[in-house]
């Protein structure tokens, strides 16, 4: 039961493993501040809907699975969205257009159509809770890799001193596709040594 | 016969998880709707105090050209300038930003409330050294000092001159409505 929760976290972690959810990944992930809460709000999402998934298996009939799927998911997004908006605002505002799109991140999807569509809800439960786990930590790693090196500073306070001339280039695009792939290699030199 | 009512069970069942999915979306919405509303009324309020110093109460007016601007108030009720708000297109997308100014439309101070200007170099417009150089100006200095063809007082950032202009533009067009609104 316990390889429910953990499974996500390392072997199979959803962004840095599985490749999946890489594009809010690139897209948000300029600040610690700002990985940390795209992965909660995912999170967050990923619970409520596998648990809803794996409540309703025995009786949404298979051909319209994914339609329900992605309603239900849809629309715990949207009470995401509208509780962002009213309780963090700053958050919500950094965070943008990327909230609504966790719809079509395929972490949840898959989740849903994987695991809790055939598993009951405490085993869906913990999937989603080590898959959202994985994921934040992922976000939260390279937000962190590219604030440090892009801005010279971690969660808004400056690091170095105002003599440091930060790497631009790690806050903007190109910066977000090197910092997941070495991330990721590291990843794999990780497992590969392990074996 | 049998799967037309295979259709129409399947039919009933999306029905009612999404009459279920609207439900629960109308009751986060009665919730959350006062306090985002609320949220968006303080961002609003807050800027204005920034852009107005001195000014504690405000009240909105409507321009002739349809623009939206406030007029803002002293605590003894007389009114010290007002703010409007501009969208300028920088280099990432609009700059919207609110301006201040006061009676002599003397800009008190700028705000940029949205931008998608790149990190690092326009994204430095919101940064003091930038917007902070605005505060004391009059429309016919809002000009930018060395690439304007008219010079003005306000240094560009370094890299970034389509966004200082941008900002610059957005700041003397503010000015000029509300001069020519008066």
């Amino acid at each position: 039961m316990l390889n429910e929760l953990t499974k996500g976290i390392f072997r199979e972690n959803p962004l840095l493993r599985l490749l999946l959810g890489t594009c809010p990944s690139l897209a948000v992930t300029s600040s610690l501040e700002n990985g940390f809460g795209m992965g909660a709000a995912t999170t967050f999402v990923l619970l409520c809907s596998n648990a809803m998934i794996s409540l309703l298996k025995g009786i949404v009939p298979s051909k319209v699975r994914i339609p329900v799927f992605i309603v239900i998911i849809a629309t715990f997004v949207t009470i995401t969205d509208l509780s962002m908006s009213a309780y963090v605002p700053d958050l919500h505002k950094n965070l943008g257009l990327f909230i609504p799109l966790i719809v079509v991140n395929c972490i949840i999807l898959g989740r849903a159509e994987a695991f809790a569509s055939k598993n009951g809800i405490v085993p869906s439960l913990l999937d989603g809770l080590g898959m959202g786990i994985g994921f934040t930590m992922a976000l939260s790693l390279i937000g962190s890799i590219r604030e440090i090196l892009g801005a010279g500073t971690l969660m808004g306070a400056s690091l170095f001193g105002p003599s440091y001339q930060p790497f631009l280039m790690f806050v903007l695009p190109a910066g977000a596709f090197l910092t997941l792939g070495l991330t990721m290699g590291v990843m794999n030199w990780m497992e590969k040594r392990k074996a | 016969m049998k799967s037309a009512f295979e259709i129409m069970k399947i039919g009933a069942f999306l029905m009612a998880v999404c009459a279920l999915a609207s439900f629960g979306l109308a009751l986060t919405n009665r919730a959350t709707a006062p306090l985002i509303s609320e949220q968006k009324r303080i961002a609003r309020e807050m800027a204005m105090k920034e852009v107005l110093p001195g000014a504690v109460e405000f009240e909105d007016i409507e321009l002739s050209d349809g623009r939206l601007a406030f007029n803002g108030k002293n605590s003894s009720g007389e009114t010290i300038g007002m703010a409007t708000i501009v969208s300028p297109k920088g280099y990432g997308g609009v700059i919207e930003t609110m301006v201040g100014m006061d009676v002599d439309f003397k800009v008190t101070g700028i705000k940029i409330l949205n931008m998608q200007e790149t990190p690092g170099l326009g994204a430095k417009a919101g940064d003091p050294a930038f917007s902070g150089q605005f505060k004391g100006k009059t429309g016919e200095q809002l000009y930018l000092s060395d690439k304007d063809v008219k010079k003005g007082e306000i240094d560009a950032i370094t890299a970034s001159t389509i966004t200082s202009k941008a900002v610059t533009d957005g700041v003397r067009e503010a000015v000029e409505a509300m001069k020519n609104a008066e």
